[in-house]
């Protein structure tokens, strides 16, 4: 009896200090969190209550889920039609966008990860143009795409295509926003995923390549397998921050051809922060845009799981 | 390890201890010795280098009296800044804004009236000084609420070179352009398959050709009530007028994007180019001999009353919501700066801007300039109707001319009333 | 040996595809360089070719001559305020990760979902709050703005932590046994182990932190031009209606420079501090 309660109380005193230890290592990070994330968010979803006047706070009134109600159902209203068109054209960009902002930056990673000739150089060119502002970007890009003597038309003209009409008509303008953001933003993906192959031991792939296994097979039940937490962070920040994308739709075809590249926070931005501003219908827009995001994450986080525990 | 690690923080707080100090602003005192105004502008670019100008001469001839701190913005971020900043009492004492806002800015209280300001400062600021028109449409539910600075347009520019070329005199009317550009264009394309008699781009500056042919049809941006008057058949002609150029005169290609007609227009490749009055610059720096023409009768497609009138936009000085306490000496500041960027506007106008005070235009070095007359006459001037919801009436046909310059086989109708519906939808959400 | 064979045949293939990637990635940004080096009239002739029939360093030179743009400074300021915060920053959340996967408590992975779940929101939404913080902390305007609330990002912790999970476990007990307690694990075990991945994460929390630009813009609104960032002065050189296209691109060619400096730093320490795992 006595042993029993001796150790009950050395195990209780070793999971409280465990959970002390956490705490401390965890205390500065969320207090900070705290102060600069939850309470702005907590913020945010409170003003999505309301009917908030940004230039005269003392105006504002509550309304309850109102701004809900008229973002998600009231089909008269122009933020229906702002909520459902911005949420259609932000989808359409996602399932298009993801896959290759997934899939080539691990196919380059893994170039680079043999190490040929002149590889670090490669590495750096395939970063750069993360590194580039917006504006940037689509300076250097819209001049590829115009048509009477855009680089890429004229190029076509040359081989004795016709001129395609990048940034006024669909499939095209899609397909220039997805070129220019594959382009812009998929370097961090290859430096996480090239971060996650170096970390691969060596010794798996001699094994496998004495077992007579080829690339293909290696790839598939060595590689991608310890590839799992990185593949994790790549997937769910991908789709984060193709649901939040603004500048290249904004800047590149201005959300037309008749807005059908207007995205969800083209239209949250200015409803937040513009001279017409209705922040609590914005909010409203971003909360809902934010659960969706919630709920598509945790799928795929249980997915990867089962898939890295294979 | 862990000794580096303190170090490194240590210093990093230094830094940003130093940092931090510095980069705060000193509040002002302000009833002895000098004043600080802080003045905000969108004016950001070449132009920009010159309203810097008339700050540092003003500031020259004031020290120790009154110092203008100037921040400039572009301005897709300048209205967020102003709307996030101005009710949490960060704003400036004095900012530029743009004559098409100021209704909207009013009513929602962001912007206080004028007159007592002025009366208070004692600086003397009278409408007779500045363009009639201009100055009236600054007041909203009878008080005033801007003082203007300038004027600004769209004009056409002519390759003076070309024209004589081809004999050519210079149009008064759309038929003689019409004419003058098939002339130049069928000739110059024998030898440069990339000429063009009149390029536009469907993205900008559209809306501002848009609006001009409105107004030449006899149309109306928005009714008494407020409400988009456009979907008329005024509106139709309108929209007719500006894309015939493209689709039925064959004088522009299709689809050019921002800035490709300027670039053709700056290296010889158009004899005509529709554009602001800001660009004056930039024209004279490409080396092409050019001209400016107004862009009056140049798109009415039947004879009309109104066929002479020109869009005008203009920066205008407004107060905001105070952020500090506003004391008789810092009202009298504001003034005396906005008296005298007035009065030496003529400088302003280096940039491609016309004054709105009749004092600058009188002298004579704004006389001097060369190219500022070519906008057109001061009577001619419109200037848009005012409204406290004039973007949410008048803005959703902006898209839709784009659409109809882009698309041979538009439906004016149908575009119109899209425009229309979309901005009934605005107003009845922002009159709620 | 035909491993060998092997991966030096994969080296070539490899080297092919990348050379023909790199060349096709590379045309934009060679078009801005090139575009920052062509005079005016050059750039209105032949906008889209990527070589100059002039060659001018007025745009540069204009970067650095103009008196209300000192960009030297702009950038000496940048490096300042991102180069803090990621040495904050790297701190405070490989702490968070260790916690977040290494130790046992209850609830760990939930809170860590839960955290990582607010801030799906889009962070437009936080602005005004944030302000409204800024300001009543005093600290509107200076650099603290920049550098503190930005402390609470979850990128790095998500990728810090993802790496942690990968380290294996017995090499935790074994150190258990050897009577280390959690903060000698962490310093003689986990963080030698993960150089690469700090690395990454001081990469991406530098970059992120040197590009940011609506934030500062907001806070820099009254300030003196001298303590500006980069992007921020940057961004008030081109004109809105006016745009020159040659210093835009002077730029944002400056713009990138010192980043990718950064980069190539990094990357290379990144390979070196790879892991190499053993059981001791």
């Amino acid at each position: 009896m006595q042993i029993s309660l001796d150790m009950k109380r050395r195990r209780m005193k070793r999971i409280v200090k465990e959970h002390a230890s956490a705490y401390a290592f965890l205390l500065p990070y969320l207090v900070l969190f705290s102060v600069f994330f939850i309470f702005p968010f907590i913020y945010g979803l409170v003003i999505s209550l309301f009917n908030w006047n940004l230039f005269f706070p003392e105006e504002t009134r509550f309304i309850g889920f109102d701004n809900f109600r008229r973002i998600w159902f009231e089909s008269d209203g122009i933020y229906y039609r702002y909520f459902w068109s911005g949420l259609k054209n932000t989808l359409i960009f996602v399932i298009f966008s993801v896959p290759f902002l997934v899939m080539i930056p691990l196919i380059l990673a893994a170039l680079i990860d043999m190490e040929p000739k002149g590889y670090k150089v490669f590495r750096t060119i395939l970063f750069m143009p993360t590194v580039l502002s917006i504006s940037s970007v689509i300076l250097i890009w819209k001049w590829q795409f115009y048509t009477n003597g855009g680089f890429i038309n004229a190029l076509l003209l040359k081989l004795g295509l016709n001129e395609i009409p990048f940034l006024v008509s669909q499939p095209w303008a899609w397909i220039s926003i997805i070129v220019v953001t594959i382009w812009w933003t998929m370097g961090t993906n290859m430096v996480i995923l090239g971060a996650g192959l170096k970390n691969i031991d060596r010794s798996l792939y001699e094994a496998a390549s004495i077992d007579g296994a080829n690339y293909i097979q290696t790839f598939r039940y060595i590689t991608m397998p310890s590839l799992a937490p990185q593949m994790l962070i790549v997937m769910i920040t991908t789709v984060l921050a193709s649901f939040g994308v603004y500048g290249q739709p904004d800047l590149l075809t201005n959300g037309g051809p008749d807005f059908s590249t207007t995205v969800l926070m083209m239209r949250i931005r200015p409803l937040a922060l513009g001279t017409n501003a209705n922040p609590g219908i914005a909010t409203a827009m971003a909360v809902s845009m934010g659960i969706l995001m919630v709920v598509i994450s945790i799928v795929q986080a249980k997915i990867i799981k089962r898939r890295g525990d294979a | 390890m862990k000794k580096i690690m303190y170090i490194l923080l240590a210093l990093i707080f230094m830094l940003t201890l130093v940092a931090c100090r510095g980069g705060q602003t000193n509040e002002p005192t302000d009833e002895v010795g000098k004043i600080s105004l802080k003045y905000w502008n969108s004016l950001t670019g070449a132009d920009g280098s010159v309203m810097r100008q008339l700050v540092a001469q003003f500031n020259a001839e004031h020290t120790g009296e009154i110092e203008v701190i100037e921040t400039f913005t572009n301005e897709v971020d300048y209205y967020t800044n102003i709307n996030l900043l101005v009710p949490m009492k960060k704003g400036p004492d004095v900012m530029i804004m743009h004559s098409y806002l100021v209704q909207s800015y009013a009513n929602t209280g962001l912007i206080i009236p004028l007159e007592d300001y002025i009366e208070s400062s004692g600086v003397d600021i009278k409408s007779s000084d500045y363009i009639t028109d201009i100055f009236n449409s600054l007041y909203f539910e009878n008080e005033l609420y801007g003082v203007p600075l300038d004027v600004h347009t769209v004009g056409i520019y002519y390759n003076k070179d070309l024209l004589n070329k081809y004999s050519l005199s210079v149009p008064t009317n759309r038929q003689e352009l019409i004419q003058a550009a098939k002339t130049v264009q069928t000739g110059e394309k024998v030898t440069n398959s990339q000429f063009w008699g009149l390029p536009l781009s469907s993205v900008w500056p559209s809306e501002w050709i848009f609006t001009a042919s409105l107004y030449q049809n006899n149309g109306l941006e928005i009714d008494a009530n407020g409400d988009p008057a456009y979907n008329s058949p005024a509106g139709i002609a309108a929209l007719q007028a500006v894309t015939d150029l493209i689709h039925v005169e064959g004088l522009s290609p299709l689809n050019l994007g921002v800035d490709q007609d300027l670039f053709m227009f700056q290296t010889g490749k158009a004899l005509f180019h529709i554009q602001g009055s800001w660009m004056l610059n930039s024209m004279v720096e490409s080396g092409i001999n050019f001209g400016v023409i107004p862009v009056s009768s140049m798109f009415n497609l039947t004879e009309t009353t109104t066929k002479n009138q020109i869009p005008v936009r203009s920066h205008t000085f407004v107060i905001p919501k105070a952020s500090v306490e506003v004391t008789a000496r810092r009202q009298e500041a504001v003034m005396t700066f906005v008296k005298y960027v007035g009065d030496h506007s003529y400088i302003w106008a280096t940039a491609g801007q016309i004054p709105a005070s009749n004092i600058a235009r009188a002298t004579s070095e704004y006389q001097a300039l060369p190219y500022h007359a070519g906008f057109g006459n001061l009577s001619n001037f419109r200037i848009s109707a005012q409204s406290p919801y004039f973007h949410q009436a008048y803005s959703p046909i902006y898209s839709r001319v784009t659409a109809a310059m882009s698309n041979r086989n538009y439906n004016a109708q149908l575009l119109l009333n899209a425009a229309v519906e979309e901005a009934m939808l605005l107003l009845q959400e922002a009159r709620r | 040996m035909a491993i060998r064979a092997v991966q030096n045949k994969r080296k070539n293939i490899s080297f092919i595809i990348l050379l023909i990637i790199s060349i096709l990635w590379l045309t934009p940004v060679v078009w801005g360089l090139a575009t920052s080096f062509k005079t005016p009239q050059d750039i209105s002739s032949n906008p889209t070719s990527l070589f100059p029939q002039t060659f001018t360093l007025q745009h540069y030179q204009g970067l650095f001559n103009r008196p209300d743009t000192p960009v030297m400074r702009w950038m000496l300021n940048s490096f300042i305020i991102a180069g803090s915060y990621t040495v904050l920053y790297l701190m405070v959340i490989s702490f968070a990760a260790y916690a977040f996967s290494i130790l046992k408590f209850k609830f760990r992975d939930q809170i860590f979902w839960v955290i990582l779940s607010t801030t799906m929101i889009p962070t437009v939404i936080n602005l005004v709050p944030l302000i409204t913080m800024t300001i009543d902390f005093g600290w509107f305007g200076s650099w603290l703005s920049l550098i503190i609330p930005g402390l609470g990002g979850v990128f790095g912790l998500f990728l810090l932590r993802q790496f942690f999970l990968g380290i294996p476990y017995e090499l935790i007990e074994s150190a258990k046994i050897d009577g280390l307690n959690n903060f000698g694990i962490f310093l003689k075990i986990v963080l030698p182990l993960s150089k690469s991945a700090l690395l990454v994460a001081a990469l991406f929390a530098f970059m992120g932190n040197w590009n940011d630009y609506l934030w500062p813009l907001i806070q820099f609104s009254g300030v003196d031009a001298n303590m500006w960032t980069l992007p921020v002065g940057l961004s008030k050189i081109a004109g809105t209606y006016n745009y020159d296209y040659g210093l835009t691109m002077a730029a944002a060619i400056l713009a990138i420079v010192p980043v990718v400096i950064v980069y190539a730093i990094l990357q290379d320490k990144i390979i070196e501090g790879v892991a190499r795992t053993g059981i001791k």
